[in-house]
């Protein structure tokens, strides 16, 4: 299973093992990481919005334009890095990927 | 074919009304994580995670109930709303809106909209020492914080007591049209065409579309979310807010003031722990007391669903407000826990595509409120010789009346115990 390096909200890293092939909010709210997912995964809430460290971001890919109109509603909204953790699909060279949880809205 | 029910469940949705319904949901749970109610013709999912698999095929194999009353439901819901539209032209139309009340255009509001709302009501009892805070509190702050992101004229009491007024026989409709009310529905048809007249002057004022409240955004920006964007849409997502936003929190509000005065240490707690305690007693409020109790849906076909397979065009209901109290997904599930991990994982605002938008205003409103009170009315308690509140409604739920008594203090002066004005 890759390793993902989340930093929660305290600050503190956890090392979340991620499942191929599901979203990595999935293995977040394994973790109790503080992601509530309201939609369910289906890109209708930004209720599991994360920052992908910068070195990563060429790996997961940018947020597309409708993504971004969810995360955009956020106060906490950084363009660039901010991602839903539901539309990022774990592979194996996601291995070591670093995430931030955002701040609650 | 749909399975057989392992057992006949003994209680019945249309058993509920009026009365403290959380331990008819265990006692249901007892019978199954998923239960047929034989008098309302319907399956009750009663758990956190059966709720969650269940809405999360919200739109793909489920549509509304109302859906079921033809047209009727496009009367009172609207045939292009939230409610009633699927696909890409809801997901258009829910992103657009997230994004409007979402926390990047809200956070202006929280101080200058919510808490200057919540200061001018409670300013208008607090010299008395005593109050009804349901019908002179909870009742007004909602309507008037959709108002606000409106742009509709919320210091207005004639009009915004009208039109609150007119919003109740909808607000009967949801709360008990599903355990069987005709008149309810004919009530409802007619409230909501009085309300879209009560909206329209409002909006024609904004045609031009150069404001920033949402109804000159609803003009501005609508032709990009739905084809042949015309006037009915913009009534129709305007009184869609108005009326969303407001029966829901002000049941929210009732309970957050009634828990902060009926468990006892409660409110110090809630003081002592800063904005972190504040924010997350919102949550165990919303978890525990979740205004809306369930939401009735139909299936589009054979679905299985937490291990129970379910044929086209039955009912099926999540009960959520069980659900959130689920002790197989959270420990100490009836307990307030100021520190619970991820205090938002509950579904009172929904789960699955038709999460509620208004989530973060609501949230916001609940805050300001809780915040609010523990500053301006520390000693606040229930009035013993005065009736005392219940549990009331059905679908949507409140504890009221909300009889009060406190230490007046003037409008102006910091009250005694706090050294604070409150205002905003």
């Amino acid at each position: 299973l890759p390793k993902i390096y989340a930093t929660d909200r305290a600050g503190e890293v956890n090392v979340v093992p991620a499942t191929t092939g599901e979203s990595l909010m999935q293995s977040l709210r394994q973790q109790d990481l503080e992601i509530a997912a309201i939609c369910g995964g289906c890109r209708s809430c930004a209720t599991c919005h994360v920052y992908v460290d910068p070195q990563w971001i060429s790996r997961t890919g940018e947020a597309p334009a409708e993504e971004a109109e969810l995360l955009e509603g956020s106060v906490h909204y950084r363009p660039g890095t901010s991602r839903l953790s539901c539309q990022i699909v774990v592979t194996e060279e996601l291995e070591g990927l670093k995430i931030t949880v955002a701040p609650e809205d | 074919m749909s399975d057989q029910p392992s057992g006949k469940c003994p209680y019945s949705l249309k058993d509920l009304a009026r009365v403290n319904p959380f331990e008819v949901y265990e006692a249901m749970r007892a019978e199954g994580d998923v239960v047929w109610d034989e008098q309302t013709k319907a399956w009750l999912f009663m758990t956190a995670a059966g709720c969650r698999s269940l809405m999360q095929g919200d739109m793909e194999y489920l549509r509304f109930w109302t859906t079921s009353l033809g047209e009727a439901a496009d009367d009172i819901q609207g045939k292009r709303s939230l409610k009633l539209l699927t696909g890409e032209p809801h997901h258009k139309l829910h992103r657009w809106w997230l994004k409007r009340l979402g926390s990047a255009e809200l956070e202006q509001f929280r101080e200058s909209g919510i808490r200057s709302i919540a200061n001018m009501l409670i300013d208008r009892f607090v010299a008395d020492g005593h109050a009804e805070l349901f019908s002179q509190y909870a009742e007004h702050l909602p309507v008037r914080a959709v108002c606000t992101v409106l742009g509709l004229p919320w210091q207005d009491d004639e009009w915004v007591s009208g039109i609150f007024k007119t919003m109740k026989p909808i607000q009967q409709f949801f709360n008990y049209s599903m355990v069987g009310d005709e008149e309810t529905i004919n009530a409802a048809r007619r409230a909501t065409k009085k309300i879209e007249s009560l909206l329209l002057p409002f909006i024609e004022a904004r045609k031009d579309g150069t404001g920033n409240d949402l109804i000159s955004r609803l003009w501005r920006e609508g032709p990009e979310l739905l084809e042949d964007w015309s006037v009915r849409d913009i009534q129709t997502n305007s009184r869609h807010l108005l009326f969303a936003g407001s029966e829901t929190t002000v049941s929210a509000i009732s309970s957050a003031l009634y828990l902060l005065m009926t468990e006892k240490g409660l409110a110090d707690r809630v003081r002592a722990g800063g904005e972190k305690a504040l924010r997350n007693y919102v949550e165990e409020v919303l978890r525990l007391y979740g205004p809306v109790h369930y939401r009735g849906r139909i299936t589009n076909r054979e679905i299985e669903v937490a291990g129970t397979k379910i044929d086209k065009d039955q009912f099926v209901v999540a009960m959520q407000a069980a659900a959130n109290r689920d002790p197989t997904y959270y420990k100490n599930a009836p307990e307030i826990d100021l520190a619970r991990p991820s205090p938002r994982d509950h579904i009172a605002f929904n789960f699955g595509p038709h999460n509620c938008v208004g989530a973060g205003l609501a949230r916001m409103e609940i805050q300001e409120t809780v915040r609010v009170f523990l500053e301006r009315l520390p000693d606040m308690h229930l009035d013993p010789r005065a009736e005392q509140p219940r549990l009331q409604g059905h679908q949507a739920r409140n504890f009221s009346p909300l009889n009060v008594l406190f230490t007046p203090t003037s409008r102006s002066q910091p009250h005694p115990a706090t050294g604070q004005s409150g205002r905003a």
